[in-house]
């Protein structure tokens, strides 16, 4: 039989799982609650679509304003006239150029840095200007007010991925440190299974964390759409578009349809995820006992966030290594008060995966055999 | 057979044993020692918690590190303080342990009804762990050690909490189960291991003092335990000059138990116990 099966079955069964999850999902509602009034706008919104409206333009503006107006509700912050008419000029004059200047001089990038900044958004933008053509960057989205929009691109996001990283910390820090929390060390660690079990709660304290964030993200998204009936604006190709306000902009590189591009979002907040649940059971160490090992994590965080900050700012070596998990919750953190400030090069995803994930798992193997061969 | 050859256990600065020597077969073996001796040390070597310093553990003349999980297969541990989930019923709790210990799941079924049947918890066993007393998770530890019929057996204080109706029971089952097994018992009570140990292993100062028979063992103090009737007033006085280990009041009279290398008239020669070697040999 298998321990890890076991152990799977113990965290899933648990009252903190399931007390996490319900807090997770409460949050997520409430955001989705706070959207609610303008489910009538993306029910127009998606009528507009399916009677073959895919674009905002100059010809068809009026039309779309008539419609949505109708829908509006009480006290919009931006209204729907506004919206509308700000989408075109906001196609002619918004470029990826313009946002990697942003970033360079919000993050005082030199020298090399910046020259990489530049080439990236150069990139960007002429993969927008090829989707505009195309037809496959739609401006059409949900233009409706009270950034309707962000919902999808930075609060689900955000929220899933903080929530799903915290539980992983804290499932992960409760399933490795049980046989210790419960005194059951002495009995657990002198059975067949030994301190190979350690590896195996590991393990399944990973499958488990997975799971949460999928199980979090497939609610959250089920809930989204039963409050708006999104309906056939899932198939908007949104693609590059979400350069400009995206909190993933390697995503943008694809000419991918809205569902695409949250299913893609998911994978990353997923492997985010995994990554602070690593980084939790490296953290418990030699220290077997959850509350100083939170302590530890935390300074281990601020540490790499303060070595990562202090890079020299003309290297390129920088601008990989400033996209560390750390970063993306202060990122989190910080989205909620201003906009995006990420742009990624090309093999974003592949130095994030090799270097920090080659780390953290020569860490969690190091951490391992150590523990093979100490004393309980 | 179990050998601890030339085993040296230091924590840094602190030696806690020193180059003991010992082997076990099929049987009953008492481990008797004052508090900080380096009893629960000495456990914890032979159940693979600690390493040692220096020296080797072997069993069938293979180290146990090597034997890693084979070795803990045939190891039954019940630990002097242990814990449990608490939302766990005995029955799954015992299933936890048993996929631990790679049990097989058919026979691990029928081994948790045997076990529970024989530590008396089946009418409890779909209660919740948290609502049990003291003795009833003893009696659960109890089963968890017997749960994959291990080869040898290792129980500290195993009968601390229980009263002594389940003291004697535990005691019945430990006899009927060493006929095939080595047992290990750490403990206080020096009753337990005078009724059914086989070997009693003395340790003192951080080494093996003795490792005999608890006849053989009592036989050292032969002639030198007595029995006799003191006053009230006297008492003191006698406690200082001689060891006593034990007294009870018999109307205005005590009588006192205690050693003494030589005889005198007045005082009954009594047969010497376990307890009255521990006494004597621990009396710093």
């Amino acid at each position: 039989m298998d321990c890890r099966k076991e152990e799977v079955k113990r965290i899933l069964t648990s009252r903190l799982f399931w007390v996490l999850f319900a807090g997770s999902v409460a949050v997520n509602l409430w955001i989705i609650a706070n959207y609610r009034t303008q489910a009538s706008m993306v029910k127009a919104a998606a009528e507009l679509k399916n009677s073959g409206i895919h674009f905002v333009t100059d010809e068809n503006r009026e039309e779309i304003i008539l419609v949505l107006k109708r829908e509006e509700p009480a006290g919009a912050i931006v209204g729907v006239r506004s919206l509308v008419e700000a989408i075109p000029m906001m196609e002619k004059q918004l470029c990826g150029a313009d946002y990697a200047s942003l970033f360079i001089e919000e993050f005082k990038l030199s020298g090399k840095a910046a020259q990489l900044a530049g080439n990236v958004g150069r990139t960007l933008e002429e993969l927008l200007v090829r989707d505009r053509e195309n037809g496959t960057a739609s401006s059409l989205f949900v233009p409706c007010t009270n950034g309707y929009f962000e919902l999808f691109t930075r609060l689900l996001p955000i929220a899933c991925t903080v929530e799903a990283s915290l539980a992983g910390i804290l499932l992960m820090f409760c399933c490795v440190n049980a046989p210790y929390d419960n005194r059951l060390k002495e009995i657990v660690y002198t059975t067949k299974a030994g301190r190979k079990l350690n590896r195996f709660q590991t393990e399944s304290a990973l499958f488990s964390i997975v799971m949460f964030s999928i199980l979090l993200w497939g609610i959250t998204l089920f809930f989204a759409e039963a409050v708006f009936r999104m309906g056939s604006l899932w198939q908007v190709k949104v693609g590059s578009m979400m350069m400009l306000d995206s909190f993933y902009p390697v995503i943008c590189r694809f000419s991918v349809s809205l569902g695409v591009y949250m299913l893609l979002q998911v994978i990353l907040s997923v492997a985010v995820t995994l990554f602070f649940g690593m980084t939790a059971a490296i953290s418990l160490g030699k220290v077997h006992k959850t509350v100083p090992a939170f302590f530890k994590l935390a300074f281990c965080c601020a540490s790499a966030a303060t070595i990562t900050e202090i890079f020299p700012r003309d290297s390129v070596l920088f601008f990989i290594l400033r996209f560390q998990p750390v970063d993306f919750i202060k990122k989190a953190g910080r989205w909620f008060a201003s906009g995006a400030g990420f742009l990624s090069v090309r093999y974003y995803e592949t130095a994030f995966v090799l270097c920090w994930g080659t780390l953290l798992l020569w860490l969690l193997v190091r951490h391992y055999k150590h523990f093979l061969t100490e004393d309980i | 057979m179990l050998q601890i050859q030339d085993v040296t256990k230091q924590y840094q600065n602190f030696v806690a044993l020193e180059h003991i020597n010992l082997e076990f077969e099929n049987g009953i073996y008492g481990l008797l020692a004052p508090n900080g001796a380096g009893k629960t040390t000495l456990l914890k070597l032979i159940t693979t918690l600690l390493f040692p310093t220096e020296g080797k553990i072997l069993y069938d003349g293979v180290d146990i590190r090597k034997l890693d999980g084979l070795y803990r297969e045939k190891l039954g541990f019940l630990p002097q303080d242990f814990g449990y989930y608490r939302d766990y019923t005995p029955e799954k709790y015992l299933y936890y342990i048993g996929v631990l210990k790679g049990m097989e799941k058919r026979k691990l079924q029928e081994k948790i009804g045997q076990m529970l049947d024989l530590v008396g918890l089946t009418a409890q066993k779909k209660k919740k762990m948290k609502k049990f007393s003291g003795g009833m998770i003893q009696r659960v530890g109890i089963a968890q050690a017997l749960l994959n019929d291990p080869q040898i057996l290792v129980l500290d204080e195993p009968t601390a909490g229980l009263d002594p109706k389940e003291r004697m029971r535990f005691r019945k089952i430990l006899t009927s189960l060493s006929k095939d097994k080595t047992v290990l018992i750490s403990t206080h009570i020096v009753s337990d291991v005078e009724f059914i140990a086989n070997h009693v292993v003395l340790i003192k100062d951080k080494k093996v003092y003795c490792n005999d028979t608890a006849e053989n063992i009592c036989k050292k103090l032969e002639g030198c335990i007595f029995e006799t009737t003191v006053e009230e007033k006297a008492l003191l006085e006698w406690e200082n000059r001689f060891q006593v280990v034990s007294r009870r009041r018999e109307g205005n009279d005590i009588i006192v138990r205690f050693i003494s290398r030589e005889a005198k008239d007045g005082w009954r020669p009594v047969s010497p116990g376990l307890e009255d070697v521990f006494l004597y040999l621990y009396k710093e």
